[in-house]
């Protein structure tokens, strides 16, 4: 790959973790966060595979295998809490969710 | 690989038997219909005590295994031991709630196993790869077993909540991981991540390395509850199993700093190099803020508390604090890296015993102890063992002398002394001296307060405690005493094992 398109593809994946923290930060259903976290591991993806192919290392491409396994494990496990409060409460808006405070 | 034996690879031994247990309790709850928890808290003992004796006896310190992807240095090594004791008292404690609230033991306690599995992994591995799947592994057990009460809505939240902020946070350390593979031009060992940090092959991939360091660090931020980074705590904790909420604040933590020291180690100035001081000072200077916004915030949004959980919720954010000036002094470099590390090793164990004696009174009354501050009132008659032991683990919290929390306390400001860190020092002092007012609240309320009248007729007589969980307490607070006393021998338990 041509070194001087490298940084490109690393603008890319700042562009789409951005765009994915924004989401956190602002979206208020918790299905919506969920997606913006999948958006940020996969910019963290898209920069593993960019270095991997720059510098001809396969390691990083197995990173990025085992993150998609991981996310998978984690969506499983957190739309199960989702479904739970869903069904408890009739809403995920995360700002309806303050039992806890005070 | 420098130390194997052509049979068994050790390095790997305490991991297996530690997933073995797991597994066996998974699968043995399908065959026995066990009506008691207490069957499979004694095989997770038995894992966790296994691993520990393969540690202690086939495992030399400074072991490695998988290309130095895993590796026992003396500070991992004293620090997986620490876990996995740690790992035992939140098990024995955690056989009460399971019982009383019927939840599901066979997962619970396999949950945990794993869950105490990817802390240990956390603490020896040396390669990105490890380090993201041993958080990961981490997150998700605690993400079941934070909600693991399930008609509780206030549990379902927590869990919630620990879910979206975990994360959220494993999503910075995946960048980070990237940006520092990056910097070390294709490699995710961190011995490679050290020497591109000392000789950077150009300044892109110095760039790299840096914005590597400032994502990983917000993400174990998440992990360690450094202010600002800590909101979530005090929800968690609340509404979380107690037991659960234990193993959030002492061991996940207590990883954490394991897992920062060894990561921000190849930051750590060896040589006068210039690049390298550079890159230090704004490191340091984080390191700083975090640490002194964690003392100041923690203190003070402890004393406001009216709930227990919340309350110790705050102590722990303070407790990082003091914690970091530990990583902080270490990464400087001024004084000698191992000192250091034994002061961070002497903190923590204490650390380990206060909390589990503090959390275990909690999880022992039930919900009579995990509420509000005002129902300790006159706990002192009507148990007054257990009051003692909340006595003794607030003292220690504290750092009133003849305590582990003293003893812990005065090594690490010790050092942060000999670095100059005197403003550092000044401040956690004070911050412990205004902890004295929140925690000692609850000890006046136990002893020098009558218990509302209308609780007094049902709770009036003593609370019967599992033999487990009794041993659990009895261990925490014996120790948080005699290590206190004699704290000689807790540096040469910590150089024999």
């Amino acid at each position: 790959m041509d070194p001087v398109f490298f940084p490109a593809n690393l603008l890319l994946s700042l562009v789409i973790f951005s765009l994915g923290v924004m989401g956190v930060l602002w979206q208020r259903n918790a299905l919506s966060v969920f997606m913006s976290i999948e958006l940020m591991l996969n910019a963290g993806n898209l920069a593993l595979i960019s270095f991997a192919q720059r510098f001809g290392d396969s390691a990083g491409a197995g990173l990025v295998l085992f993150i998609m396994t991981v996310a998978a494990a984690e969506a499983g496990v957190g739309l199960a809490i989702f479904i739970r409060l869903y069904r408890q409460r009739n809403t995920i808006e995360l700002d309806k969710a303050h039992e806890l405070q005070g | 690989m420098t130390v194997s034996w052509p049979t068994i690879e050790w390095t790997w031994a305490p991991l297996v038997l530690l997933s073995l247990a797991a597994g066996v309790i998974i699968a043995g709850d399908l065959f026995v219909r066990a009506t008691r928890p207490a069957l499979w808290m004694q095989l997770g003992l038995l894992g966790l005590l296994a691993a520990g004796a393969a540690v202690v006896l086939q495992i030399p310190p400074n072991a490695s295994a998988f290309n130095q992807a895993v590796q026992y240095d003396g500070f991992g090594r004293s620090g997986v031991l620490v876990l996995l004791a740690g790992g035992c008292l939140i098990a024995l404690i955690s056989q009460r709630p399971v019982g009383r609230e019927e939840l599901p033991a066979a997962e619970y306690f396999a949950l945990l196993l794993l869950a105490v599995l990817g802390l240990v992994v956390l603490s020896i591995s040396f390669e990105l790869m490890a380090i993201f799947l041993s958080v990961e592994m981490v997150s998700v057990g605690v993400y079941v077993l934070a909600g693991v009460r399930r008609g509780d809505t206030r549990g379902s939240e927590a869990a919630m909540k620990y879910f979206v902020l975990a994360a959220f946070s494993a999503g910075f350390l995946v960048l980070g991981l990237a940006f520092l593979y990056g910097g070390a031009e294709g490699s995710t060992l961190l011995g490679r991540i050290a020497l591109a940090a000392h000789r950077p092959a150009t300044p892109f991939s110095l760039g790299c390395i840096l914005a590597g360091y400032a994502l990983t660090l917000a993400g174990f931020a998440f992990k360690l509850t450094l202010v600002p980074f800590h909101l979530y705590a005090a929800d968690v904790f609340d509404g979380a199993p107690t037991p659960v909420a234990a193993f959030l604040a002492v061991l996940s933590k207590a990883a954490g700093v394991i897992a920062l020291i060894h990561i921000l180690s190849p930051l750590r100035v060896v040589d006068n190099d210039a690049l390298q001081s550079a890159l230090m000072q704004d490191f340091t200077g984080l390191l700083w803020i975090f640490a002194a916004l964690g003392i100041v915030v923690g203190n003070a949004a402890a004393l406001v508390q009216r709930r227990i959980k919340r309350m110790l919720a705050y102590s722990t954010i303070a407790h990082s604090g003091y914690l970091l000036i530990g990583v902080l002094v270490f990464l400087e470099g001024s004084v000698r890296g191992a000192e250091v590390e034994t002061a961070i090793l002497v903190y923590l164990t204490a650390y380990v015993l206060m909390n589990a004696g503090a959390f275990g009174v909690a999880a022992a009354l039930g919900p009579a102890g995990e509420g509000e501050i005002e129902d300790y009132a006159g706990l002192a008659r009507r148990s007054p063992a257990l009051a003692l032991a909340m006595t003794i683990a607030l003292l220690s919290l504290t750092g009133i002398p003849a305590t582990a929390g003293f003893v812990g306390k005065l090594t690490l400001f010790a050092r942060a002394v000999e670095a100059d860190h005197i403003a550092l020092v000044v401040l956690a002092v004070l911050g412990s001296a205004v902890s004295a007012y929140y925690y000692l609240r609850v000890v006046v309320y136990m002893y020098m307060r009558d218990s509302a009248p209308e609780t007094s007729g049902a709770e009036a007589d003593p609370v019967p405690l599992e033999f487990g969980h009794k041993i659990g307490l009895i261990f925490s607070t014996a120790a948080t005493v005699f290590f206190g006393i004699f704290p000689q021998t807790l540096l040469f338990l910590l150089k024999i094992l």
